[in-house]
């Protein structure tokens, strides 16, 4: 059903659709098809989204359970829009009065859905009790009105959010053919209410928040490993910066480095076998590769200024760090011997955090210019770079989805910080959440199967 | 793989001390100020007071480097230690919040590792320091300004009490 893919026509404006339909009415759906094509192509190129209508959602089972259709609809749409793919239409008014008419006719009238600017339709049911929630829905290609693609998930009331996130990947993925985000998390710090920074877990839209240390001490720079079933973090509780490695299924938690100094700023190698990281024993910080199986532990670098926030590249093969060797912090990357190593940042007095975006071929930063940090990126190829963000705060700690698509960041452009997400190309920058305690280091997770 | 905390861990860590103290040598760093070999010596599990007589000293901006008026603080700080042989100290480097929090957990050890150096130049034995970075998560001032900051970039130093 991926090929209803080739059938899209990704107009964005709505007026050309319209212009679209009413030539359409002249010479039949056989010429709009025969320009689809051509459109297509275009779009694949451009960053135009499809237009989808999403009406109002049929709903049985549980009648206090009834508020969940309308949730369902806006989880699906923030997720569509998130997704940057969809731009799902807005006017419910008229989605619910189409809808209406559908209902009484027997039958979906496309050419109505058309003119309304949608090139692809959901139409679909909830069903909820009190222990199950399930969405079941169509989706029509409105250029191709045989095309209809049935979609279902079930899962736990209680957990009914990451339901309909499954259905927004599923529609992404028989659309477009990509793999979605919506059912992935970030894991961040915020401050707990005795003012200490614990590890948190959010859905990758702020949303269903789960503290996961809970403990009198700093905690720092939590990190997935690639399954995404730990998380590593560096913890003060027992009065060292030392790293630990917590189970999210079983709760345990264990010291991975508790050297004396610094045992921070941990990276996974993408085999999750190795990580890289910051520690001093040796008298300075300097990056080491740590072999989670045998505990064996190598120093990669040794240079007279900091080394640390190591990050290991997706392909495996080289480590991202920051470095005050040439006398400011800067970035730089080596491969996994510690060797070769290559300046990657000259512009500016203090860059770090370094974020490899997933196909390895660019790198994010923050930078220090004029006392604020803002994000910025560099492709590696070309030494290109891009400023991501010009808020009048400081915005730092990129972390890409693992889609490429977007960049979660902390930023204070408020007051406190915050969570933000923005495009990969800066664009759509907004808050995901706003806590009491703030929140800061975001790191996003990979797909979760 | 998992560290031994405790007894087992610190007799190590002392032994370890031993041999580095044999042969210690110095390096030069950037900023041309002397820097021992020192290694960090973590005082895991350990309480620690306040001590009057152990004075702050503060640090430039990015810098770990030991100022002329931090030399005359810390020479005081190791007099009181010479005067009280059975105490250990904690020497703690702290950052102010305008870096990194990665980089400044890096430069609060940096800065902490250099007041143990120039303690130990002074005389004192390196397996009376225990030093920790807390970056810049404990600053003094939250305040934005020049005068927080200054406040914020600081070496604390706190006698150990078990």
């Amino acid at each position: 059903m991926r090929s209803l893919n080739n059938n899209i026509v990704s107009l964005r404006q709505s007026v050309l659709v319209a212009v679209l339909a009413v030539l359409l009415s002249c010479f039949g759906w056989q010429s709009a098809l025969a320009g689809s094509a051509f459109t297509m192509r275009l779009s694949r190129t451009g960053s135009q989204r499809v237009a989808i209508a999403i009406p109002p959602l049929a709903f049985s089972g549980e009648p206090t359970l009834r508020h969940l259709s309308q949730a369902t609809v806006d989880i699906i749409k923030n997720d569509l829009t998130e997704s940057t793919y969809f731009s799902p239409l807005d006017d419910e008014d008229i989605m619910r009065q189409l809808a209406g008419i559908d209902r009484e006719k027997g039958y979906i009238d496309f050419p109505e859905w058309s003119s309304i600017g949608a090139e692809i339709l959901l139409k679909g049911k909830v069903s909820a009790d009190r222990n199950s929630f399930s969405v079941e829905c169509e989706l029509y290609d409105l250029y191709d009105m045989n095309r209809k693609i049935v979609i279902r998930e079930t899962g736990p009331l209680n957990n009914y959010r990451q339901v309909v996130h499954r259905i927004s990947d599923k529609i992404i993925w028989e659309i477009f053919g990509e793999k979605g985000i919506s059912t992935t998390k970030i894991t961040f710090i915020s401050r707990d209410k005795l003012g200490y920074k614990q590890i948190y877990i959010s859905d990758y839209d702020g949303q269903n928040l789960r503290q996961i240390t809970r403990n009198r001490a700093i905690n720092l720079f939590p990190n997935w490993s690639p399954d995404a079933k730990k998380i590593s973090y560096t913890s003060f509780k027992m009065g060292n910066p030392d790293l630990y490695l917590l189970d999210l299924e079983t709760g345990k938690d264990r010291a991975i480095s508790a050297e004396s100094g610094i045992n921070s700023n941990a990276s996974w190698s993408p085999d999750g076998k190795s990580m890289v990281l910051s520690m001093s024993i040796s008298g300075n910080p300097e990056i080491y590769r740590l072999d989670l199986e045998n505990g064996e532990r190598r120093k990669l670098t040794q240079s007279r200024g900091i080394d640390t926030s190591p990050e290991w590249s997706p392909d495996g093969r080289r480590v991202a760090f920051t470095s005050s060797r040439s006398g400011t912090p800067q970035i730089y990357v080596m491969d996994i011997q510690g060797w070769n190593i290559k300046r990657v940042t000259y512009d500016g007095s203090y860059n770090d955090q370094a974020s490899w975006s997933p196909d390895g071929t660019k790198i994010s930063y923050s930078s220090m210019n004029n006392g604020h940090f803002d994000i910025y990126m560099i492709n590696l190829s070309t030494n290109e770079t891009r400023q991501l963000t010009k808020s009048s705060g400081n915005d730092e700690s990129p972390s890409w989805s693992p889609d490429g698509r977007r960049i979660a960041f902390s930023s204070d452009r408020n007051g406190s910080y915050q969570l933000f997400v923005m495009e990969a190309d800066g664009g759509n920058q907004h808050k995901i959440m706003s806590l009491d305690g703030g929140g800061y280091d975001p790191a996003w997770s990979p797909h979760l199967n | 793989m998992s560290k031994k905390f405790g007894l087992t861990g610190l007799v190590g860590v002392l032994a370890v001390l031993l041999l580095v103290q044999g042969c210690a040598k110095k390096t030069t760093s950037k900023t041309g100020e002397g820097v021992s070999t020192a290694v960090p010596q973590a005082g895991r599990g350990m309480k620690v007071r306040e001590e009057a007589g152990l004075k702050d000293i503060g640090f430039d901006f990015d810098q770990s480097a030991i100022r002329p008026d931090a030399k005359n603080i810390l020479k005081q700080n190791a007099e009181w230690m010479v005067k009280n042989p059975g105490a250990n100290v904690l020497v703690e480097g702290h950052c102010d919040d305008r870096g990194t929090t990665e980089y400044n957990l890096a430069l609060g050890e940096r800065r902490a590792l250099s007041v143990k150096a120039y303690l130990v130049t002074l005389g004192i034995k390196a397996d009376r320091i225990y030093t920790i970075s807390y970056g810049e998560e404990l600053p003094l001032d939250a305040a934005h300004s020049e005068e927080a900051w200054a406040k914020n970039r600081r070496a604390h130093t706190v006698v150990t009490t078990k």
